[in-house]
């Protein structure tokens, strides 16, 4: 470990101490456990550990904040996926419930892929991932969806096109 | 340079999943991407992203049922950051006195098995029953809380110059009394005046007056004849779900905000009479005291999927 690094650690420590109780505090109130607020905190000095580049800082709870607030959108993101895929299984007479191992892996799986499709229409949405995932044609997706198969050739079109450009981020 | 690059491998890939692709189409295909690395290492990263599919894929998992999961709601998250963005800004420039904007726009939410008490503004004291949303907005005018999904009781102070209103996805209450409770979940509402009357405005331009010691249930389309309330109602307060003599799948529905997972019921088994009165920290434990007294079996394949069903 080089000199740098260690100031580094030393530094983040240092922040550790004057703040983690704060935040986990603060982070309590939007979460229904001690425990995941823990958690998050720790997650967030960790992140802060990773990143050399940000010290000295002159608001630390600010960027503390900042750092919670995006781990915390990750954390509720995953559980209201979880739920919604759970409801989605549950409607669907034709599934059956899932293994914890299986579920567990799916909501990994689901979280990567949400990020993947964020922001697409959720027109857009569904006929790639009945292409994908289904493998139907475009004239199957049409009839499926009720659109014109014009439209499916756009919507794919989109759906890849930011897939391509997260694929050169 | 990039864009011309992405523009010509989306056209591509785009003929190539029509069904309609040619094997000239693929040769060519194969030889557009072996003319330029760039083109050749794009597609090879498209094809690693979208290697996450196929763990649905094994799974068997519909491109309908992953659409469903992903229209998932994410709007507490808007909220949050407004709450928390009020919180930086207070810790950064501590020396300013300023009110807490927390004060001003709150987000409230209660997990599985979770009972919250909260302390409104006002002097309000509020209980959020387990998994239920509410937004406080107050403002000089008037005092709003908006029940996003599930069940509150309120205990109202007393404000001559602001009106207190509920305010969900179906009705708008107007309460003149000082408690009372509302639930309302995937459309279907229910309203219990605890003492003092209140108003209520349906979606559908039908207004109703509610006495103390009255109740209604209401949905999109109207409401429901009112009633004398029933001390069960407002059992789960005290952590107990209290029935006499109501169908099985009232009961379900009421152990749902406690159950983390699915809880099926089968509509064969729904209309069977229950009574009893059932601690709500463990749902469990109530679904195997339903089992023992009711023809029921209770399937649990995995701890998030139970399912109840005839004997």
């Amino acid at each position: 470990m080089s000199g740098a690094d260690t100031s580094h650690s030393d530094y983040v420590g240092g922040l550790f101490r004057s703040h983690y109780d704060w935040l986990c505090s603060r982070l309590h109130r939007h979460l229904d456990s001690r425990a995941h607020a823990e958690d998050i905190a720790a997650d967030t000095f960790v992140q802060l550990l990773s990143s050399p580049g940000v010290a000295p800082i002159r608001q630390p709870r600010a960027l503390l904040t900042t750092i919670a607030q995006r781990l915390m959108y990750q954390l509720w993101r995953r559980r209201d996926l979880e739920r919604a895929y759970l409801d989605a299984l549950d409607q669907d007479e034709t599934s059956s419930a899932p293994s914890p191992e299986d579920l567990a892996q799916m909501i990994e799986a689901l979280q990567a892929i949400d990020q993947l499709l964020d922001g697409l229409p959720a027109k857009v949405k569904a006929t790639f991932l009945l292409s994908q995932l289904n493998g139907l044609t475009y004239p199957e997706i049409a009839a499926e969806l009720g659109i014109s198969q014009r439209s499916v050739s756009d919507y794919m079109a989109r759906a890849i096109n930011r897939c391509l450009r997260l694929c050169l981020e | 340079m990039n864009d011309e690059l992405i523009d010509s491998a989306t056209r591509w890939i785009v003929l190539l999943r029509s069904g309609q692709a040619t094997a000239a189409d693929w040769q060519r295909y194969e030889q557009w991407r072996a003319e330029d690395p760039r083109r050749e290492a794009l597609c090879q990263q498209l094809e690693t992203r979208l290697g996450v599919f196929q763990i649905a894929q094994a799974q068997g998992v519909s491109g309908k049922v992953l659409q469903q999961a992903l229209e998932a709601p994410t709007s507490r998250r808007a909220v949050l950051r407004g709450a928390l963005m009020g919180a930086a800004v207070i810790a950064g420039a501590g020396w300013l006195a300023r009110p807490a904007l927390e004060d001003l726009t709150a987000d409230l939410r209660t997990g599985t098995g979770e009972r919250r008490t909260v302390e409104l503004a006002d002097g309000s004291e509020m209980l959020l029953n387990a998994r239920s949303t509410a937004d406080i907005q107050f403002d000089a005018q008037r005092r709003v809380v908006r029940l996003r999904e599930g069940e509150l009781l309120v205990k109202i102070a007393k404000d001559s110059s602001r009106a207190f209103f509920i305010q969900t996805d179906q009705a708008r209450l107007h309460a003149y009394g000082n408690r009372l409770l509302l639930r309302e979940r995937e459309g279907q509402g229910h309203v219990v005046a605890l003492s003092g009357a209140l108003e209520i405005n349906g979606q559908n331009g039908e207004r109703l007056q509610l006495d103390a010691g009255q109740e209604v249930s209401y949905d999109r389309f109207g409401f429901g004849p009112v009633q004398a309330s029933s001390s069960g109602a407002t059992a789960w307060i005290d952590g107990f779900l209290q029935v006499r003599d109501r169908p099985l799948a009232e009961v379900i529905d009421a152990l749902r905000p406690y159950h983390n997972g699915v809880l099926r019921l089968d509509p064969a088994v729904a209309g069977l009479r229950v009574s009893g009165l059932y601690r709500l920290d463990n749902p469990d434990q109530i679904l195997d005291t339903l089992a023992r007294t009711l023809p029921i079996h209770i399937t649990r394949r995995t701890g998030l999927w139970v399912t109840v069903g005839a004997t």
